[in-house]
């Protein structure tokens, strides 16, 4: 079966996140907490080997590898209804249980040693599925279990699964608050440099967005991590209905990804998604047109990764894709791409032919929504390089000051120097820079002598 | 059919009047054009025809000669009289065609050598002669067609003696004319006497035999009327009063002829029928003269009584004598014997005793042609051994050796109306007709009883009575077949599921298919075994979401010995010279490869093959192919990106080297994907959608076959495969992204560049680049250019348009063609 998907769940983020998605694309197939189709549910509509498999006796098993450093949140989903769900041999803990304590390097090496057992989990699932199309990690680049493990797996992904995707759901950390992890800064750093080379499509969820589209779309002042993560779930479940409801088009992720992504470095994706509504708030349904939604999603407010407007800047979309759900005729769809041109409401790159790609998409019939038509925007945006720079500058600022490094000096990576420090800098810098050359018409030829 | 009949007539004509011009202008003029004898398709009115008659007997040199000729041709009854009357007039008044023909006839005069000068007027009684000599060819095959048919039964079946024919002096109608024996001279009788020997001799001529003063003369020919010669010694006045009586031995005589005709099989039942009942009425008739023959021997008979009570019988006995002439003058047989009773019932209006006798002539003769139309109707069933029926059935094959195309076959063309032999009063309804006994043998032919009751049908002067029968048998016979094709046969769902594979609904299957085949795809159509892509499409039909169609085994492939352009150009019947010289070289090439010539069939069983039929079979096909050879390079390009993803871990100087080549890759997907995104999205679903709305309101079979033939069209049209110049440039697009394919995959793969040997092959990945950059540039710009050509001429292209406004969407190509220094193309994206 074409297009299968292996999830991988990894530290405290990575396995909250994963475990809304799952419980919300059971919801989506009619799949019961512990495995088995519902009554209601009726074959044909839907493509459930994507994410899962059926076992023996008629149990969809998700394919799922939940991995974590320390058992708190896993041990929470093994106590939860849906603990059944999973496959209990592709739940991996590791037995000091120590966690990686918030430290990229020690995340890393724990990783590392780990390796051979996570991979055998991973060589099984990949083993068992009939065509693998990739897969999709979901971790946070703060931490140290997410970010550290997660660089690490990833490098082993691409190396030992070259022909396959990798795609990654990103959380990348709140800039508004705080952080109790002092050594954020690092990890997202040493992070960024193995989705740049490793990941071929990263999804960049940002905290700091996601928690003012809380407060300011969802009324919810002190958002909670599940509420947070209910958004990002949506968001996974939403970006990939056009392969759980195959359609006339992008029915599988490299048609989804490859018009997106035009060069391979400028992968780093921005969401987008309206109309946003949580389960206690169901007062503010309005009449959504396939206009309304897509004008919205174009409005920097409804993306989820919150990026620095300047208006000098020349920062434009590399590519769009609008997914669609709900009742709509394709040529409304045409009229509202009228519209938006005609205003000006997105600007392109200059250097290749740029639209909004629209896929309509069907939506989950067992789910009951009060809006008409909602839609996911998927987007390059040159913009998302502000994000990077925020983290260079953090990073500058701490490096300086040659702070909290003793930690990382205990580790292998970095006993002698620091040089992969050095090395990740000047590849997130790299891509700071190409996305800003993308901005211009010499794109192209940029960088040629 | 019906346009490809009519472009060969256009074009035939054409030939003929030596026009050099092309025939689709034609056409496409008359198909414009409001219909205007769309009222008198029929038989023209009457008013128009009279002002026709009127006109061209003014500009006709001889118009006393033209009069009679049309009273002829009118007493004959002709098919479509009017019409040519109007046509001829048409003409005479239109000077410009009258001047073609005079050249023409100039023409062919001096081939003929003929000197004789004539004048327009002349020119019109030429193509006049002209065409009358070519109908009268025409129907003379015909009519020989018949005959030797006629010939052929009579071999067949044991033949029935016609006694008449075989023994003259049976007939009732003057057989043996000399009796004259007993004759006396008449002069010396006293008019008395004279008298009563008249009397006996007047009642012998009154049922056809011989009389001894009153001579039956020769015929002129078989059906004029009989005079007769009186003994001069008659006295005058007894001569009077026999002249006066005479008419109806006249009659008689006619009638009795016609009777001894028509009673012989081979004037079809509904003249045996007619002649039955006029025989019935002769009987009356003789019975009458019987009674008048006994009044006669009681001595209360005289010639002046006998004229008093013949007065009831002349007058019926005309009436039956002028239908019969009518009748037999026109040589008709079976509908159209209908059809003159039918005229002479509403001529006679008036008349109520003529009406009345007319009516149970009427009656008589509607009985086996009414039992034929009942067993059709209600049955499906024609028992028609002379050919009167208005229904033919096309005998063709058995369906157990049905050919392929059996179906389409069968719905146009098994039965068929034959216009000639439709009675005037079932004319509005003969479609209905045909399709009821259609539908129902349809319904039989799915092994299914048909339990409809035969009822008889009678004719009626108000018309309300048979027309009620039949629409209520059309209805059952309709909606039990639309039940039979929509609801047991599940029309829609097999309509989903041909969409599903020929219209690409259901991506994942296709997708499922494309990785499975992917290494057949691109080899020689020789190399390949079709037994493994049909196994391979069995695995990808069981590995996608198409598990759950319950029609899948349906569905199987097919490689077809030409590529989908050659197809497209095979169909257009009428090529231009362009097209033709392409088609030349489209033929050279022979070695297609699997993806060119590949194509999905699909399995139709009986009675959906008649919806199902191989042309529309081939019209999906045809989009499929379209499709799916985008969908192979759609996802050609997509492995290009695959493979060059590992450019990202390349050094950033290394890495920068590919980037127009990414930029290339990235227009390509972005022109294929709104090119797939235009036909998949914004025109099959929406066509799809009309049509689903429109099939759940249809009442019979035909609309659903019209809705879907015209879907099917309309995607033909909208997905830009009709245009032959928009489907090269499209083809011409794909193939280059295919070489661009090619070379990613292979030359140019990507591999790290470093040091100074590596500087030739970086130089010459870019000149290729530059180079097929270049090529699809211009290929675009065509295709571009193209459809805004389109759009500026008329406005059946409007859908487009969206495309033109998807593929520049940030207004890149038309910035970018300016900059390359190709020509301006100047798109107006407005709308």
């Amino acid at each position: 079966m074409p297009c299968e998907m292996i999830t991988l769940q990894l530290g405290q983020c990575g396995n909250q996140i994963g475990f809304e998605f799952w419980k919300r694309l059971c919801a989506e197939h009619g799949i019961n907490p512990e495995g088995i189709l519902e009554d209601f549910a009726t074959e044909g509509i839907d493509r459930k080997d994507v994410f899962f498999y059926q076992a023996d006796d008629e149990h969809y098993i998700p394919r799922a590898v939940l991995l974590d450093l320390e058992p708190r949140v896993i041990n929470t989903i093994m106590n939860s209804r849906y603990s059944k769900l999973y496959n209990q041999e592709n739940v991996f803990l590791s037995k000091n249980g120590g966690g990686a304590g918030n430290n990229w390097a020690c995340g890393y090496s724990q990783g590392e040693k780990l390796n051979e057992e996570i991979f055998d989990i991973i060589d099984r699932e990949a083993d068992g599925s009939d065509s693998l199309e990739g897969f999709v990690l979901c971790h946070s680049i703060a931490g140290g279990t997410g970010s550290g493990m997660g660089s690490n797996i990833l490098e082993k992904l691409s190396d030992r699964f070259p022909k396959k995707l990798v795609q990654t759901y990103s959380v990348f950390p709140n800039q508004d608050e705080i952080s109790d992890v002092v050594v954020q800064p690092y990890n997202s750093l040493l992070t960024l440099k193995r989705l740049t080379d490793s990941a071929d499509s990263v999804v960049v969820l940002d905290n700091t967005a996601l928690n003012r589209i809380a407060a300011d779309r969802l009324h919810i002042q002190n958002p909670t991590f599940t509420q947070i993560n209910s958004l990002v779930s949506t968001i996974m479940s939403v970006s990939t209905t056009t392969l759980r409801y195959p359609s006339y088009m992008n029915n599988d992720l490299m048609g989804l990804l490859a018009p997106l992504i035009p060069t391979p470095r400028l992968h780093f994706l921005m969401t987008g998604y309206t109309p946003l509504s949580t389960d206690t708030d169901e007062v503010s349904v309005r009449k959504t047109t396939v206009l309304d939604v897509m004008r919205r999603l174009l409005q920097p407010k409804n993306m989820m990764v919150s990026t620095t407007q300047d208006r000098n800047s020349q920062h434009c979309f590399i590519s769009i894709l609008n997914i669609i759900q709900g009742e709509v005729d394709p040529t409304q769809v045409h009229k509202s791409l009228q519209r938006i041109r005609e205003r000006k409401l997105a600007q392109f790159i200059p250097w290749g032919p740029a639209s909004i790609q629209v896929a309509l998409s069907r939506k989950s019939p067992y789910i009951q929504t009060a809006h008409r038509v909602s839609g996911l925007m998927l987007a390059n945006h040159t913009n998302i390089s502000s994000l990077f720079d925020r983290a260079l500058q953090q990073y500058d600022k701490l490096r300086k000051r040659e702070a909290f490094l003793e930690q990382f000096r205990k580790e292998e990576m970095f006993k002698d120097n620091l040089a992969e420090l050095d090395v990740s800098r000047e590849v997130v810098q790299d891509l700071v820079n190409e996305y800003v050359a993308a901005t211009r018409e010499d794109y192209c030829t940029y960088g040629l002598t | 059919m019906a346009e490809f009949k009519l472009i060969h007539l256009v074009k035939e004509l054409l030939n003929v009047t030596g026009v050099n011009d092309d025939a689709h202008s034609f056409v496409e003029l008359v198909q414009r054009m409001p219909l205007r004898t769309e009222s008198n398709t029929y038989g023209c009115s009457s008013t128009i025809f009279q002002n026709a008659v009127q006109n061209l007997a003014q500009v006709v040199p001889n118009s006393q000669l033209f009069l009679e000729k049309l009273e002829y041709l009118k007493e004959r009854n002709v098919d479509s009289l009017g019409e040519y009357v109007q046509l001829l007039n048409y003409i005479s008044q239109d000077s410009r065609v009258k001047d073609l023909l005079q050249m023409k006839k100039a023409r062919s005069q001096f081939e003929s050598l003929t000197t004789e000068t004539m004048s327009t007027k002349g020119a019109i009684e030429q193509v006049k002669t002209r065409v009358k000599r070519a109908s009268k060819l025409f129907k003379g095959r015909d009519l020989d067609k018949s005959w030797s048919e006629r010939n052929l039964q009579l071999s067949k079946t044991s033949s029935i003696t016609s006694w008449v024919q075989r023994r003259p002096s049976m007939s009732w109608d003057f057989s043996s004319i000399t009796l004259t024996t007993s004759r006396m001279q008449l002069e010396n009788i006293p008019d008395i006497s004279q008298e009563n020997i008249l009397i006996e001799d007047l009642l012998n001529i009154l049922i056809g035999l011989p009389g001894c003063y009153i001579d039956p003369l020769k015929l002129q020919d078989q059906y004029a009327t009989r005079e007769f010669s009186l003994c001069d010694a008659i006295d005058p006045s007894l001569k009077d009063l026999l002249k006066q009586i005479l008419p109806l031995a006249s009659h008689y005589s006619t009638v009795q002829r016609f009777t001894e005709e028509k009673m012989r099989f081979e004037f079809g039942q509904v003249c045996n029928a007619l002649a039955e009942s006029m025989n019935s009425l002769i009987i009356d008739y003789t019975l009458f003269v019987t009674q008048m023959e006994t009044e006669f021997r009681s001595g209360n008979l005289n010639l002046h009584k006998l004229w008093f009570y013949i007065q009831k019988n002349l007058h019926n006995m005309s009436f039956m004598s002028n239908i019969a002439t009518s009748i037999s003058k026109s040589d008709a047989k079976g509908g159209k014997v209908l059809s003159l009773l039918h005229d002479h019932i509403t001529g006679y209006i008036g008349d109520t005793q003529a009406q009345q006798l007319c009516l149970h002539l009427m009656q008589a003769a509607c009985v086996p042609y009414m039992n034929m139309l009942g067993m059709w109707i209600y049955k499906g069933i024609i028992l028609d051994p002379i050919n009167e029926f208005l229904i033919e059935d096309n005998e063709m094959v058995q369906k157990e050796e049905m050919p392929v195309d059996y179906s389409a076959d069968y719905w146009d063309k098994k039965y068929t109306i034959r216009r000639e032999r439709i009675p005037t009063f079932l004319e509005p309804v003969s479609d209905i007709i045909l399709r009821a006994g259609k539908y129902l043998n349809v319904i039989r032919q799915c092994g299914k009883a048909v339990n409809h009751k035969v009822e008889s049908i009678e004719y009626k002067i108000e018309q309300k009575h048979y027309i009620d029968a039949i629409d209520k048998a059309y209805k059952f016979a309709s909606i039990n077949l639309l039940d039979l094709v929509l609801k047991e046969k599940d029309l829609l769902g097999r309509l989903k599921s041909v969409k599903h594979y020929f219209l690409l609904d259901q991506g994942d299957f296709i997708v499922t298919f494309l990785t499975l085949c992917e290494k057949e795809l691109n080899k020689d159509v020789a190399d390949v075994i079709q037994g493994r892509l049909d196994s391979l499409l069995d695995l990808a039909l069981r590995l996608s979401s198409s598990n759950n169609d319950p029609y899948k085994d349906d569905l199987c492939t097919e490689l077809l010995p030409y590529d989908l352009q050659h197809q497209m150009v095979k169909i257009k019947t009428v090529l231009s010279i362009e097209e033709r010289n392409l088609f030349l070289t489209a033929q050279k090439k022979t070695n297609l490869t699997v993806i060119e010539s590949f194509a999905f069939s699909y399995e139709v069983k009986w009675p959906l093959s008649l919806i199902l039929n191989r042309r529309s079979l081939a019209c999906y096909q045809m989009i499929f192919r379209h499709l799916f050879y985008c969908k192979h390079v759609e996802r050609m390009i997509c492995q290009v990106w695959r493979s060059n993803k590992v450019a990202k871990s390349f050094p950033f100087l290394s890495a920068k080297q590919y980037r127009l080549a990414f930029a290339l890759r990235q227009r390509m997907l972005h022109c294929i994907q709104n090119l797939e995104y235009h036909m998949m999205v914004e025109v099959i679903e929406p066509h799809w959608s009309a049509f689903m709305q429109k099939i759940a309101k249809v009442s019979n079979v035909d609309e659903v076959l019209t809705c879907h033939c015209d879907f099917l069209d309309a995607c033909l049209k909208d997905c830009m495969l009709t245009i032959t110049s928009l489907l090269n440039t499209i083809t011409n697009i794909l193939a280059i992204c295919v070489k661009f394919c090619k070379f990613m995959q292979g030359e140019g793969s990507l591999n790290i560049t470093d040091g100074q040997q590596q500087t030739e092959k970086v130089e010459s990945f870019r000149e290729s680049i530059a180079s097929l950059d270049l090529e699809f540039s211009e290929a675009l710009k065509e295709l571009l250019e193209q459809i805004n050509g389109l759009n500026k001429e008329t406005s059946d292209h409007e859908r487009l348009y969206n495309l033109l406004y998807r593929l520049d969407f940030n207004s890149y190509y038309s910035g970018q063609f300016e900059k390359l220094g190709l020509k301006n193309v100047r798109m107006n994206i407005s709308g």
